[in-house]
């Protein structure tokens, strides 16, 4: 439990957009689970549990992701297996973009991480892709590629060529998958660092509100014909979620979104009116991830393909 | 970062296989990848179309000075493959070994290995790079990767 509070007027912007209120804004006070996801290029979760049994560190596996755990044991970090990259620890909601699109990348050659640093789902996207392929990794911030490039080498991944550009000028095309896992105002990590409050405010929700709508063009731009993009944020501003798949709508009618469907883990319904704007009802093909629903992040996922 | 076309492939993959008994097959999917200060690594087949962006490519694999020097990197991600010139540690050594300490072993951790660089084994872990002479080990784990491990 911590000793902030949520200010007044987070309170007062999304006390209407949860079904739930109290219990989200109570989810919001309370610790977030440890959990890690086994990276497949070097281990697989029965050698990693088997391990961990050895060690007296207990796990609990994911109903919805086999490869993802939670633990009560902080000492993971300090394991041989996370010393030599077996396992690593990833938030769970960190883990949907890829989930959503395992199938598609098990078959894809040929994939861009718009906005990859660290790295969380780039090694993952790579795990899926069986280290073959090519997993194009980019990233504006050349200070936060150092952390992509250790994640990359730490996990053993093969397929990926880095690239450091602002996504608005990148050219390359043709991708069969694009991930972009917008910069935000990261509302939905609090419960991990209330840090991100200190920066919140409506001036900050308004640039990333533009910043992604110019951004998720520039990505569905780069997706071959039949191809899937995701889009995500962990943030709950639908200035942020829903607004900015609504420009996309608006902008380019070959973009159709694609219903967003874990098994096992409960998604909440977008919202299709926010502050007097009305977004398209294929919106309602997106999802809201709730902290009080799977004890996790607050996250926001779309999928999306381009039909021409 | 351009694949060097003067890089000889084979050169490396008979080493891999002569050092390490590593098949080529391993390797179907990458290239190699060479830069001017002697680096090589292993990398997707496909690159962009602009190289001028990129920053890096695949995995360090190989230092190539006098000699091909494999990187820690590859050898985790191959270990599992390495039939030869493997030195199994006991959990004292091994602990010596990620701390970043050179190693001085009993000729019985030694049979069927050869001077030269050697994969560190420890239970079913690869740890990383070692190149032997006579019985000692010179710690070839970077810096960066050395660790305090306390669950084994």
């Amino acid at each position: 439990m911590s000793s902030r509070s949520l200010p007044n007027s987070f309170i007062e912007r999304y006390r209407d957009l949860p079904d739930d209120p109290e219990a989200f804004f109570s989810s919001l006070m309370t610790l977030l689970p440890k959990t890690f996801r086994v990276n497949t290029i070097k281990a697989n979760r029965d050698f990693v549990v088997s391990k961990f049994g050895e060690y007296g560190i207990s796990c609990e596996p994911a109903s919805w992701y086999c490869d993802a755990f939670t633990t009560k044991n902080l000492n993971v970090g300090a394991t041989l297996e996370h010393f030599l990259g077996q396992i690593y620890i990833q938030e769970f909601t960190s883990m949907l973009p890829p989930l959503l699109i395992r199938d598609e990348l098990s078959s894809s050659s040929f994939v861009f991480d718009c906005c990859a640093a660290p790295g969380s789902k780039t090694t993952q996207m790579a795990a899926l892709m069986s280290n073959k392929g090519t997993l194009v990794a980019n990233d504006v911030d050349y200070d936060r590629i150092r952390a992509l490039r250790f994640n990359l080498e730490k996990t053993g991944v093969l397929n990926t060529v880095i690239t450091n550009q602002d996504l608005r000028h990148v050219t390359e095309k043709n991708f069969e998958i694009v991930l972009l896992d917008a910069p935000c105002s990261a509302e939905g990590t609090m419960r991990k660092s209330y840090g991100v409050l200190d920066i919140w405010g409506e001036k900050l929700i308004k640039y990333h509100s533009g910043l992604s709508k110019q951004l998720i063009l520039k990505a569905f731009d780069a997706l071959a014909p039949g191809g899937t993009m995701v889009y995500s944020t962990c943030t709950f501003a639908p200035d942020e979620n829903e607004a900015v798949l609504d420009h996309l709508i608006s902008n380019r009618a070959s973009a159709k979104l694609l219903p967003v469907t874990i098994d096992g883990f409960k998604l909440g319904k977008p919202t299709l009116d926010w502050h007097g704007q009305q977004f398209s009802s294929e919106i309602r093909s997106a999802a809201r991830v709730w902290p009080h629903d799977n004890d996790t992040d607050g996250f926001f996922l779309a999928k999306v393909t381009r039909n021409e | 970062m351009n694949e060097d076309l003067t890089f000889d492939r084979n050169a490396v993959l008979s080493y891999l296989l002569d050092r390490f008994g590593l098949p080529s097959s391993l390797f179907d999917d990458y290239n190699f990848y060479a830069t001017e200060k002697g680096k090589v690594f292993l990398g997707p087949r496909r690159s962009i179309s602009r190289p001028d962006k990129i920053v890096s490519i695949g995995l360090l694999c190989f230092r190539m000075d006098n000699a091909i020097k494999p990187t820690t990197n590859l050898l985790q991600i191959v270990g599992n493959h390495i039939t030869k010139n493997r030195v199994e540690l006991d959990q004292k050594n091994a602990e010596k070994y990620l701390l970043g300490n050179d190693l001085i072993l009993d000729k019985s951790f030694l049979s069927n290995v050869s001077d030269g660089y050697v994969l560190m084994v420890y239970k079913d872990h690869s740890l990383g790079c070692g190149l032997l002479r006579g019985t000692v080990i010179k710690n070839q784990l970077p810096k960066a990767k050395r660790l305090d491990v306390k669950y084994w």
